[in-house]
C-alpha cells in the first residue's frame, strides 16, 4: 500500500527530478505487477471476491507466467480499450496493413494487373532490375532526394519561423495572417496558379512580362524545360509548405508555459535565441514531431502536384520522382509485381527518413 | 444628321470592302489551281461576307410598286435529278427536289414591282433537320438573309393509347415508381404554305423581292433535306388587319365557360424534334397528361423551357369549338419564362394557319421567376380571337417580335467592331505597346470613325430596351459597358491601345447577348380557351400546398434513386447483355447513358429480341472489376491502347469469329467504318517462323477524332490570301500573317507529317521503332523546323485566339467547331473547316497528288472475356457501331445538350445524317477518306513521351531534331522488346 501511495504522491506533483522520477517508476517488473494488481483491486471487486470464493490465487506475478499468458491477462484486463479502437484497427488493417503486405508480396512477382500465371513468382529480380538496370528509376531517386532535402528542411525551418513571428502578433492580426498564409494548402489546386504565372504561352504573365521589357523574343516554356523545371518545383513545394505542421507550429507555440520564460531570465537566458532553443523548442517536441513527419510525407508525395505543372512524365525525366515511377509501372505499363517493389522502396525510405527525424529531434534543447 | 454621317461611312466601308475584294481576287487568279473541291474558292466566300443585309436591300427598293396580282412560277430546270411525284399526300404533279443541286423556275412579271414568294411543300422523309435552301433570284442571292431559307417540317409524337383510346403517355417503372415516358416522334407530312420570311427572326413580315419587268428566274438550290414542292408564287404584299378593326369583323356569340383546356405537352405537331415535353417538379399544380403533380415519379407534364426557343420552332394544338358557339375568345397560359432575366419573348399565332391580325406576330411574355397565368396579350392589352364553331388548329410559333430589329442592329454592329478590332490588331498586334504612339488617327481614320458610331448606335439601342421595355439587368449592361468603351476609344486614340485587350473581350460578350436575346424560351403547363371576363384559374398552389409538397420531395428524395435515371430496363433476364458506360467529365454521363437506355428500350430490343441492361459506372471502375471478374459484357468509350492493353492480359474477346461470320452472312461491318478507325483496335503480332502477321480485332470503334484545318473567312478575304492546299503554301503565308501581327497554330502531331510522307511508324514487323528512318526524321524535321525557324506558337488556346482574329488559321481537332459554334457566337458565319494540308506527291504518271492524311485517334467498345452470352454481346456492338443507332443517338444528344454535343462517331455512313450542313460533312467525309493511324504495339506508351523530349530538346536547346530522336531509338526499342517478351510475342534478334 506504500508504493501505491507513493504513485499518487508522484503523481499529484507536477515537476519531479530525474532521481525521483527513476525512484517512483523504476521499480522491478514484479513490484509492478503487485502494484498493478492493487490499484485493480477497487474497480473489480465483484471479480476478486468471486474468485476468492473459488480459491484461486488472486494475484499472480509477471514471473510466473509466459508472456503469452501475460499478454492475454493484460487484454482481458483492458478488454474495453481494445473494443473501442478495435473498428479502426479492422479498417486499419484491412485498407492500410494487408495492402502493404500484399504490395511486399507482390514486389516478388511480375504480375500483370490482370492475370494470374502460375509462373508469375520472379524472386528478387524486380529489384535486381530496379537498381542495376532501370537508369529512370535511379534518376527518379535523385530527383526525389534533391527534393526531399532541399523542401523537406527548409520548408520545415521555414513554417517554424513564420509560425515563431507570427506568434508575436497580437490575436486577431495573427489569425488574419495565418489564414493568408495557410491558404496555399486549403485552395484545393491553388498551385495552379504557378502554371497561370509561367505560362508556356507568350501571353503567360511571366513570359508576356519578359517579352515585353525585351528581355525575352519568344516564351521561355517554363515547366517543360529542363534548365527551370525543377527549380520551379520546388518554388512551388516551398510555397505550398506552410501547410498542417505551419497550423501545429503555431498552435504549439499558444500552449507554451509563460512561467517558464520568466524563470529562464531569472536563471540567466541571454536572448531569444536562447529561449527559443533551450525552452521553446524542448516544449514543442511533440508538434516538431508531427510537422516534420507531414514534411517528409509531403516532400516524398509530392508527384501530383509535378504532373499537374510539367505535364507526365516531365520533360526528359528532369522532374521524375519515385512517386512518378510508381505510377508510371503502375497504371501506364500495368506492371504491379515492378510497381509493387518500387513502392516497397518508398516505404523503407520513408521509415527511414522518419526514424532520422525522430533522432534529430530528440536533440533539440540539448 | 447622325443617320447621314452613318451613310456615308457605310458607303465608304463598302468602297474599302469591295476593294479588298478586287485583291482578293487578283490574288485568287494568279494561284487558282485548286486541288481538291471540297472547299469553296475565296472568292465565293468574299461574296458572301460583303452581301448586303435586307435592310438596305429594300432601302434600296423602298419607292418601288407593291405587285398587284398574284403571279405563278413555272418550272424551268435543274442541275439536280428532279422527280415528278403523283398522288403524294393528296397532291398530284409535284416536284420531288433533293438535298444538292438547284432548280430553277421562271415568271413573267408584267412590270417592275415588289413581290413576297410563297412556297407550297411538303417534306420528304429523312433527317431530323429542318430544310434549308439558298435562295437565288436571276442568278444572285439578292440579299444575306435569303442565304438561308427555312422550311420547317411537320413532326408528330406517339402517344401511348390508354384503355379508353386517349392519348397518354406510357409509364413504366417498379410499382408505385411509374415514370412516364417521353413518346418517340415520327415525320408527320403536310402540305404547308410558307411565304419567305427571316430565319433568323429579325424581321418580322415576309421579305419583300424586287422584280423587274420581264422574265425572272427564282433558283432554290439544296443545302439541307430534300423537299417536295408544289408551287411557287409571286403574292403581292399587303397590310395585315390591325386588331380594332379585327374585333369588328364578325359577331360575337362566345359562350361562357372553359370551351377547351389542353395539356400544353399533349401536341398534335411540332416543327423539330428538338421541341419536347419536360418535367416540372417547382409547381405543386403542375398538371400532366398522365394526372397532376406528383413528388414521387417523373411526369412530363409541361413543354418547352430551353426546349422551345429557337427562332421558327413552333407546336400545335388541335381545338374543337362547341356548335353555336362561334366568337371570340381569350388563349389563358399558364407558363414560366424564368431563363430570359429581364426579357420578354414572343410568340406568332396562327389560325388555321393564318395569322388572324397584326398584333398576333408578337405576343408577349414577361419575365417571372415563378408560374403565371395570362390571356395571350402584349403586356398592355389582352387579345381575343375569332374561333368559329368546329375544328381549329392553332400554332405558336417563336419568334423575336419587337427585340427583332434591336438585335439585328446589335449583330450589324458587331460585324463592324470586329472588322475595327482587326484593323487595329493588324497594326499593333494582340499585346500592344500601351506607352507607343501608334498614329491611329492617321493610320486608320475610318476605324475611329466606325468605332463612334457604333458606341451611337449601340446607345440607341441600351436606350430603347430600357426606356421602351423598362429592361435593365446583366443583358443592358453589356450593351453599356461596349458603347462607354467604344467611346472611350473614338475620342481619345490613347485609350486604343491601352483597351483593346478588354474590346476583345468585350467583343465576346456582345456576341453571346446576341445569342442570348435571339433565344426566346417559354414553358407552358397548359393552354385554356375561354371567353375574357371569365375568371382565371390559380397561378400557383397556395402556401399550404406548397409546403405539403415540399415535404413529400424531401420524403420521397430518401427513396428514388436519382442515379439509376430511370428504368432498368433488362430486369433480371438471364441473357440480358450487360453494357458498361464509363463517365468521363463533360463528354458522357447520366445523359448519354439514358438515351443509350431508351434506345435499346426503342429500337435494339424489338430489333433482336435481346435485352440489355445500361450501367453508367465512374472512372476506374472497370479495371478492378474485371480483375475481380465482376465486369460487363461490353464496355462503350473506350479508349483504344486501354482496349489493346485488356486484349494483351487476354482480358478481351477477339472478334474475328464473329466479324468472319458475318462476312460469310453478308454483312462487312468493317466497311462501315474508315479503315484507320479499325487500326489502333487491333493487335498486330508477328509470327517470325512463319513469317507471318496476325490481325486480331479486339474492339469496335464508337468515336473517330483527327484534326482539320480551319480557317477564318473574313480574314483571310481581307488579306487577299487562299486556303492553303500544301504545307508550303500554309508556310508562304507565315510572313504575311506575322507582318499583320497575326499566327497559324499547328498541333504538334508527328504521326500525321509521318502518315503523310508515307512512312510507318514502326518497323520490321512492329517489332521495332521506325524513327530512325530517314523519312520519318525528314518528317519530323519539318514539324520542329516550323515551331523553331516560323516561331510558331508551342501553347496556345487555339479557340480564344481564333476567335479574335490573332490565330486566321489553325489545325485542331475537327471537334472545335462545336465549341466554336456556341463559344465564339461572334463570328459565326465567319469560319470554316477543311481537309488538313499536306505533302505534295508525284506518282509514276507525273501527276502531282496531295497528300493530306490525318491521323486518327479512336476509342472504342470491346467485349469482355468474362462475357457470358458472346453471341448477344456481339449482336449489341453491332447495333451499337451501326448507322441507325449512331444517327438516332446523335440526334437525341443534340436536341437534349445543343449543337456543340454533336458526336465525332466512326461509322462513315452517319455523317451525313448528322446535324452537320452539307459543307461540313462534305469535308469531313474528304478528311474522313484520307486518314491514318499508328497502331497500338506493346509498349507503344513510349513513343510520345520521347518524341516530346526530342521535340523539346529542338524547340527548347535548338538541337537538332533528327539527331535527338534518333538519340531515343535505343531506349524505345529496349522497351517494345521487354514489352514483347512480356507477352511471348516474337521479337527482333541483334
Amino acid at each position: 500500500m506504500a508504493n501505491k501511495d507513493n504513485i499518487k504522491k508522484a503523481v499529484s506533483v507536477r515537476k519531479i527530478s530525474k532521481d525521483e522520477f527513476k525512484d517512483v517508476y523504476f521499480k522491478t517488473s514484479e513490484e509492478i505487477a503487485v502494484m498493478a494488481s492493487d490499484l485493480n483491486e477497487n474497480s473489480t471487486d465483484t471479480v476478486a471476491v468471486e474468485a476468492e470464493k473459488t480459491g484461486k490465487k488472486v494475484v499472480t506475478a509477471r514471473k510466473d507466467m509466459t508472456m503469452a499468458q501475460w499478454t492475454i491477462k493484460e487484454m482481458k484486463r483492458n478488454k474495453v480499450g481494445y473494443f473501442m479502437v478495435a473498428p479502426f484497427m479492422l479498417v486499419f488493417t484491412l485498407f492500410t496493413l494487408f495492402p502493404v503486405v500484399l504490395s511486399f508480396a507482390l514486389s516478388f512477382t511480375s504480375f500483370n494487373m490482370l492475370e494470374f500465371k502460375s509462373d508469375m513468382f520472379v524472386g528478387i529480380s524486380n529489384y535486381t532490375r530496379l537498381f542495376f538496370d532501370d537508369d529512370i528509376f535511379l534518376q527518379a531517386c535523385k530527383n526525389t532526394l534533391v527534393f526531399a532535402m532541399v523542401t523537406g528542411p527548409v520548408s520545415y525551418i521555414l513554417s517554424f519561423l513564420v509560425a515563431w513571428f507570427i506568434n508575436e502578433l497580437s490575436p486577431r492580426i495573427r489569425a488574419l495572417v495565418t489564414l493568408v498564409f495557410y491558404a496555399p494548402s486549403f485552395g484545393g489546386n491553388a498551385y495552379l496558379v504557378w502554371q497561370t504565372l509561367f505560362h508556356d504561352d507568350a501571353n503567360g504573365w511571366v513570359n508576356g512580362k519578359l517579352i515585353d521589357l525585351g528581355i525575352l523574343n519568344e516564351p521561355i516554356l517554363w515547366f517543360h524545360d529542363e534548365k527551370y523545371a525543377m527549380t520551379l518545383c520546388i518554388v512551388v513545394a516551398l510555397w505550398m509548405s506552410l501547410g498542417t505542421a505551419f497550423l501545429s507550429f503555431i498552435a504549439g507555440l499558444q500552449t507554451m508555459d509563460k512561467s517558464l520564460f520568466e524563470a529562464a531570465s531569472v536563471d540567466g537566458i541571454k536572448n531569444r535565441w536562447q529561449e527559443l532553443w533551450y525552452i521553446t523548442l524542448p516544449q514543442m517536441k511533440p508538434q516538431l514531431l508531427f510537422g516534420a513527419i507531414t514534411a517528409i510525407t509531403g516532400s516524398f508525395g509530392f508527384g501530383a502536384v509535378v504532373t499537374a505543372l510539367c505535364g507526365f512524365p516531365s520533360v526528359n525525366y528532369s522532374c521524375h520522382t519515385i512517386m512518378h515511377c510508381l505510377d508510371d509501372y503502375g497504371s501506364t505499363r500495368w506492371e504491379v509485381g515492378y510497381a509493387s517493389a518500387i513502392a516497397t522502396i518508398l516505404f523503407l525510405i520513408m521509415i527511414g527518413a522518419n526514424i532520422l527525424v525522430q533522432k534529430i529531434i530528440s536533440k533539440v534543447g540539448q | 444628321m447622325k443617320a447621314k454621317a452613318r451613310k456615308i461611312l457605310a458607303l465608304l466601308l463598302c468602297v474599302l470592302m469591295l476593294a479588298g475584294t478586287m485583291v482578293t481576287t487578283v490574288a485568287a487568279s494568279s494561284t487558282a489551281d485548286s486541288v481538291g473541291s471540297s472547299s469553296a474558292s475565296m472568292d465565293d466566300v468574299a461574296d458572301i461576307l460583303n452581301a448586303i443585309s435586307y435592310s438596305e436591300y429594300i432601302k434600296k427598293y423602298a419607292d418601288e410598286e407593291k405587285g398587284s396580282k398574284e403571279l405563278t412560277a413555272e418550272f424551268l430546270g435543274a442541275t439536280a435529278s428532279v422527280k415528278v411525284l403523283n398522288n403524294y399526300y393528296g397532291e398530284d404533279n409535284v416536284l420531288l427536289i433533293p438535298e444538292v443541286g438547284s432548280v430553277t423556275w421562271k415568271v413573267d412579271v408584267p412590270k417592275d414591282a415588289l413581290y413576297a414568294i410563297q412556297i407550297e411543300y411538303c417534306q420528304y422523309e429523312g433527317k431530323t433537320n429542318s430544310i434549308e435552301r439558298v435562295f437565288y433570284l436571276n442568278g444572285a442571292v439578292p440579299f444575306s438573309g435569303a442565304r438561308s431559307v427555312i422550311l420547317s417540317k411537320t413532326w408528330k409524337y406517339d402517344y401511348h393509347k390508354d384503355a379508353n383510346g386517349n392519348e397518354t403517355f406510357e409509364q413504366k417503372g417498379e410499382e408505385g415508381f411509374e415514370n412516364d415516358v417521353r413518346p418517340s416522334v415520327s415525320e408527320n407530312p403536310t402540305w404547308n404554305t410558307y411565304l419567305i420570311t427571316d430565319s433568323s427572326g429579325y424581321y418580322n413580315y415576309p421579305y419583300e423581292f424586287f422584280f423587274s419587268k420581264g422574265e425572272n428566274t427564282i433558283t432554290l438550290e439544296g443545302s439541307r433535306e430534300s423537299a417536295v414542292i408544289k408551287s411557287i408564287k409571286l403574292i403581292p404584299v399587303e397590310e395585315q388587319i390591325s386588331y380594332e378593326d379585327y374585333l369588328k369583323l364578325y359577331p360575337d356569340n362566345a359562350q361562357a365557360g372553359v370551351i377547351e383546356k389542353i395539356e400544353a405537352e399533349h401536341t398534335t405537331n411540332v416543327s423539330n424534334v428538338t421541341v419536347y415535353p419536360v418535367h416540372d417538379r417547382t409547381s405543386p399544380i403542375t398538371s400532366g397528361l398522365t394526372g397532376p403533380q406528383s413528388a414521387k415519379v417523373t411526369k412530363y407534364n409541361t413543354i418547352g423551357g430551353a426546349q422551345w426557343q429557337n427562332v421558327g420552332e413552333w407546336v400545335e394544338y388541335e381545338i374543337e369549338v362547341p356548335k353555336g358557339a362561334s366568337g371570340y375568345y381569350g388563349i389563358a397560359f399558364r407558363y414560366k419564362q424564368n431563363l430570359l432575366s429581364g426579357m420578354f419573348v414572343s410568340r406568332r399565332v396562327y389560325i388555321d394557319g393564318e395569322i388572324p391580325f397584326d398584333e398576333a406576330n408578337y405576343c408577349t411574355f414577361n419575365f417571372s421567376d415563378n408560374w403565371d397565368v395570362k390571356y395571350l396579350g402584349n403586356g398592355d392589352e389582352e387579345y381575343k380571337f375569332y374561333l368559329s364553331e368546329g375544328k381549329h388548329t392553332i400554332r405558336f410559333e417563336a419568334v423575336l417580335g419587337d427585340m427583332g430589329y434591336q438585335v439585328q442592329e446589335v449583330s450589324e454592329s458587331l460585324t463592324v467592331i470586329n472588322n475595327c478590332y482587326l484593323e487595329i490588331l493588324k497594326l499593333t498586334g494582340s499585346t500592344p505597346d500601351e506607352d507607343r504612339t501608334y498614329g491611329f488617327a492617321r493610320v486608320m481614320p475610318d476605324v475611329i470613325a466606325a468605332l463612334m458610331e457604333e458606341s451611337i448606335r449601340l446607345k440607341e439601342v441600351y436606350t430603347y430596351l430600357t426606356e421602351t421595355t423598362g429592361l435593365k439587368g446583366q443583358q443592358t449592361a453589356t450593351l453599356q459597358q461596349l458603347y462607354n468603351l467604344l467611346h472611350k476609344m473614338a475620342s481619345d486614340e490613347k485609350e486604343i491601345a491601352k483597351n483593346l485587350e478588354t474590346l476583345k473581350s468585350q467583343i465576346g460578350n456582345l456576341g453571346t447577348w446576341i445569342n442570348t436575346a435571339k433565344t426566346q424560351p417559354l414553358q407552358v403547363d397548359y393552354i385554356q380557351i375561354q371567353k375574357v371576363d371569365e375568371e382565371l384559374p390559380k397561378s400557383d398552389g397556395n402556401f399550404f400546398q406548397s409546403i405539403w409538397y415540399e415535404i413529400k420531395l424531401f420524403w420521397w428524395s430518401f427513396f428514388i434513386d436519382y442515379s439509376s435515371g430511370g428504368t432498368d430496363n433488362a430486369g433480371s433476364e438471364e441473357d440480358a447483355v450487360e453494357v458498361w458506360i464509363t463517365t468521363v467529365a463533360n463528354t458522357t454521363g447520366r445523359d448519354q447513358a439514358q438515351i443509350v437506355r431508351n434506345l435499346i428500350e426503342n429500337d435494339f430490343k424489338p430489333k433482336t429480341d435481346i435485352a440489355a441492361s445500361v450501367k453508367l459506372v465512374a472512372a476506374g471502375t472497370l479495371l478492378p472489376s474485371v480483375l475481380a471478374g465482376v465486369g460487363p459484357d461490353v464496355s462503350l468509350f473506350e479508349n483504344s491502347t486501354s482496349i489493346i492493353d485488356y486484349a494483351l492480359r487476354s482480358a478481351a474477346m477477339s472478334l474475328n469469329s464473329f466479324i468472319e461470320q458475318d462476312l460469310a452472312k453478308g454483312t462487312d461491318v468493317l466497311s462501315w467504318f474508315p479503315d484507320a478507325a479499325m487500326i489502333p483496335l487491333t493487335l498486330y503480332n508477328y509470327d517470325a517462323e512463319t513469317d507471318t502477321m496476325s490481325e486480331t480485332y479486339y474492339g469496335l470503334p464508337d468515336k473517330l477524332d483527327f484534326p482539320m484545318m480551319f480557317y477564318r473567312k473574313d480574314i483571310l478575304t481581307s488579306l487577299g490570301l487562299e486556303i492553303p492546299k500544301t504545307w508550303d503554301d500554309l508556310l508562304a503565308m507565315i510572313p504575311i500573317l506575322q507582318y499583320n501581327n497575326m499566327e497559324i497554330g499547328i498541333m504538334k502531331d508527328i504521326y500525321t507529317f509521318i502518315h503523310q510522307s508515307g512512312n510507318t511508324v514502326y518497323s520490321n514487323n512492329g517489332m521495332t521503332i521506325n524513327f530512325d528512318n530517314v523519312g520519318v526524321l525528314n518528317a519530323f524535321t519539318k514539324l520542329c523546323n516550323m515551331f523553331t525557324q516560323y516561331s510558331l506558337p508551342y501553347q496556345y488556346d487555339f479557340a480564344n485566339r481564333f476567335r479574335t482574329g490573332e490565330m486566321p488559321i489553325g489545325i485542331a481537332s475537327y471537334g472545335m467547331c462545336n465549341q466554336l459554334e456556341v463559344f465564339a457566337t461572334e463570328i459565326s458565319g465567319l469560319w470554316g473547316f477543311v481537309p488538313l494540308p499536306g505533302y505534295e506527291v508525284v506518282d509514276e504518271n507525273g501527276q502531282v497528288t496531295i497528300n493530306n492524311t490525318a491521323n486518327a485517334t479512336v476509342s472504342g467498345c470491346l467485349m469482355l472475356s468474362g462475357c457470358e452470352n458472346p453471341d448477344n454481346a456481339w449482336e449489341f456492338m453491332k447495333w451499337y457501331t451501326g448507322k441507325d443507332f449512331q444517327v438516332n443517338y446523335s440526334n437525341e444528344i443534340v436536341a437534349l445538350m445543343g449543337i456543340s454535343a454533336r458526336p465525332m462517331i466512326a461509322n462513315t455512313e452517319a455523317i451525313y445524317e448528322l446535324p452537320w450542313t452539307n459543307e461540313e460533312a462534305q469535308n469531313i467525309s474528304a478528311q474522313m477518306e484520307s486518314l491514318n493511324a499508328a497502331p497500338n504495339m506493346p509498349g507503344s506508351y513510349y513513343l510520345q513521351r520521347y518524341i516530346d523530349f526530342a521535340f523539346l530538346a529542338a524547340y527548347n536547346d535548338g538541337a537538332d531534331p533528327a539527331d535527338a530522336l534518333m538519340g531515343y531509338v535505343g531506349t524505345i526499342n529496349k522497351e517494345l522488346t521487354r514489352k514483347r517478351l512480356e507477352f511471348g510475342m516474337d521479337v527482333i534478334e541483334d
